[in-house]
């Protein structure tokens, strides 16, 4: 059986770049899911923006109504390359750029509008603006009251 | 009433006639006799000059190499400078102001004697000069404290803190004291004329010297030219070179020994040649390499300082702008041409501005000495062998560093072992040696 079969359901129109699949409905926990409150299913979306965007990427965000969020300062490189320093005598070609990594959940009606967001107010157009991912979630709870799923967002 | 004024004028002028002649004539009988007296000016400076000079080690070199290093190490830094502070001060205590300024008898020429030794001869009315004699043995102390600090930087990052202990413990004395001996304590560099005001030769090629050769002993660092050693925190080493430049002024105005005309213009040429230096290892970095780097300028500064140590009693305002920076020029070129042509890992780059400084620093002081204000003609007022004379004080520092720092190295060797191993040098010496980290 594909998987699309055992999931039963057709892919969502507009998500052509991620995969969406519910949770197979045989599985017990997969039950208990189905079965939970405010059943909608939720995204983390993770993104790898220039660390000068934060401001402009927060800003949008709450536009849209997103509650919070969590930040990170990270270094990495994907095809920008690094830069030289020189010390004295001695030259290092630093590979690892600084970065801020943003990890937000929603629930799924919101992902495109924010993953749209995202990029559009990370982008300068040169070399090095990062990445967004968009990744399952399972479950979500509120620490606090122990609300959970979309109520925990 | 004019009449009354009028008539007392002869006896007057007779009487301050008699005055004068008396207060003359008092002073000629204590000339004759020749005695130093206490002099509080003097005494006040030369206190004030020993604090500055300790406050070079700690926190001066201490945060100079400190942000140079990368963070793993830092604590093992800062450790390096305050230890050797702490040991340093006993050791000369004991035995290394006697060798050093002692009366060595028959061995004068080469060492002090041990009739100093615990600093038994010092009470609180010993003088020396016009300060007393426990200032002055404490101002030295704090050369002898700062030498072996300086060295630490050239063998940074791979050292094992009981080698160190036990290698500059022991290079304090065969090494530092003796040398101290030769150009102040009465040797023969000291009668031979080299002109050495506050320790190009004693401080700087000793401690430059003797990094290089425990740089090439201990070997290159694990990973270098590959790994990333950068500097963790450039802002503490310029805080570093800050603590350098002001406490310098204790170092070189200080070796005055007085609160007078000779320490102002000590002070004068200092600033003037660590501010050119500087600024020539700026411009030519800036030119070469093409940005101006924080780095480099505080390494211009303090290599003019070194410079400008051994001349800062001899040379005027203008030899000192071009003495500068030549040494600026020079010492930039050391630490990032001649180190990387030759391939040691002199890691903090002591010998690239403290040994070659302090050589270019001894030789110029034989070509712009000026005979006014140091006692002394250097080559451009005449007196082209005094550029010998200063070379022969070079050479032989050179020679008695290199030898005795290599023995005392192999045996220091042979007893703990100078190097950590591979694996502690990878995770970094603060947690290894010292069970302490910065987070």
């Amino acid at each position: 059986m594909s998987m699309h079969e055992s999931a039963g359901r057709a892919p969502i129109e507009g998500a052509g770049w991620f995969c969406q699949r519910k949770p197979s409905p045989m599985s017990p926990m997969a039950a208990g899911l189905a079965q939970g409150e405010g059943t909608k299913s939720m995204k983390l979306i993770l993104a790898i923006i220039k660390p000068f965007k934060l401001d402009a990427v927060r800003a949008a965000m709450t536009s849209l109504g997103v509650q919070g969020m969590t930040v990170s300062e990270v270094r990495g490189f994907g095809r920008q390359k690094g830069q030289t320093e020189i010390y004295r005598g001695a030259e290092y070609e630093v590979s690892f750029l600084p970065k801020v990594k943003l990890e937000v959940v929603v629930e799924d009606g919101m992902v495109e509008q924010v993953a749209d967001s995202i990029t559009s107010a990370a982008q300068t157009g040169k070399i090095g603006d990062g990445k967004v991912f968009v990744i399952d979630v399972e479950k979500a709870v509120r620490i606090r009251t122990g609300e959970t799923d979309g109520d925990a967002l | 009433m004019r009449l009354f004024y009028k008539s007392l004028c002869k006896p007057m002028g007779l009487m301050a006639f008699i005055w004068t002649a008396l207060l003359l004539s008092m002073d000629t009988a204590l000339g004759a006799e020749a005695k130093p007296k206490l002099d509080s000016g003097d005494t006040a400076w030369m206190l004030t000059s020993t604090a500055l000079v300790l406050l070079m080690t700690i926190p001066g070199v201490a945060f100079f190499y400190g942000g140079m290093v990368r963070k793993k190490n830092l604590l093992t830094t800062v450790m390096q400078s305050f230890a050797l502070t702490c040991l340093m001060s006993i050791i000369w205590m004991v035995i290394g102001y006697s060798l050093a300024f002692g009366n060595g008898g028959g061995f004068n020429a080469f060492v002090g004697g041990l009739d100093k030794m615990f600093l038994s001869h010092m009470s609180t009315d010993t003088l020396n000069g016009t300060i007393p004699e426990s200032v002055f043995v404490i101002f030295q102390m704090t050369f002898a404290i700062i030498t072996p600090a300086l060295v630490c930087g050239a063998f940074a990052d791979r050292m094992k803190f009981s080698a160190m202990l036990l290698f500059l413990g022991a290079w304090s004395i065969i090494v530092y004291a003796p040398v101290t001996h030769w150009v102040w304590g009465g040797g023969f560099l000291g009668s031979h004329g080299v002109l050495d005001f506050a320790g190009g030769t004693v401080v700087h090629i000793n401690s430059g010297i003797a990094g290089l050769v425990a740089a090439i002993v201990l070997g290159k660092r694990y990973g270098y030219k590959t790994e990333n050693m950068a500097p963790h925190n450039l802002a503490l080493s310029v805080a570093g070179a800050a603590f350098l430049w002001v406490g310098w002024f204790g170092f070189n105005a200080g070796s005055a020994l007085a609160a007078n005309g000779g320490a102002g213009m000590a002070m004068a040429v200092t600033q003037i040649a660590t501010a050119a230096a500087a600024m020539a290892w700026l411009f030519a970095e800036w030119i070469l390499r093409g940005k101006p780097s924080v780095l480099g300028i505080v390494s211009g500064a303090v290599a003019g300082l070194v410079a400008i140590t051994p001349a800062a009693g001899f040379v005027d305002p203008m030899g000192a702008l071009i003495l500068g920076a030549v040494a600026g020029i020079v010492c930039f070129w050391a630490s990032v041409y001649l180190k990387n042509m030759l391939g040691y890992d002199d890691s903090l780059d002591v010998f690239g501005i403290h040994g070659v400084g302090g050589i270019v620093g001894a030789l110029l002081t034989g070509v712009f000495a000026v005979k006014a204000i140091g006692g002394t003609s250097g080559l451009l007022e005449g007196n082209p062998g005094q550029v010998l004379i200063q070379l022969e004080g070079i050479v032989a520092t050179i020679l008695w560093c290199a030898v005795a720092t290599f023995v005392i190295l192999k045996i220091v060797d042979g007893l703990v072992g100078l190097r950590v191993d591979e694996e502690t040098e990878i995770e970094g010496l603060d947690l290894n040696l010292h069970g302490e980290t910065v987070q």
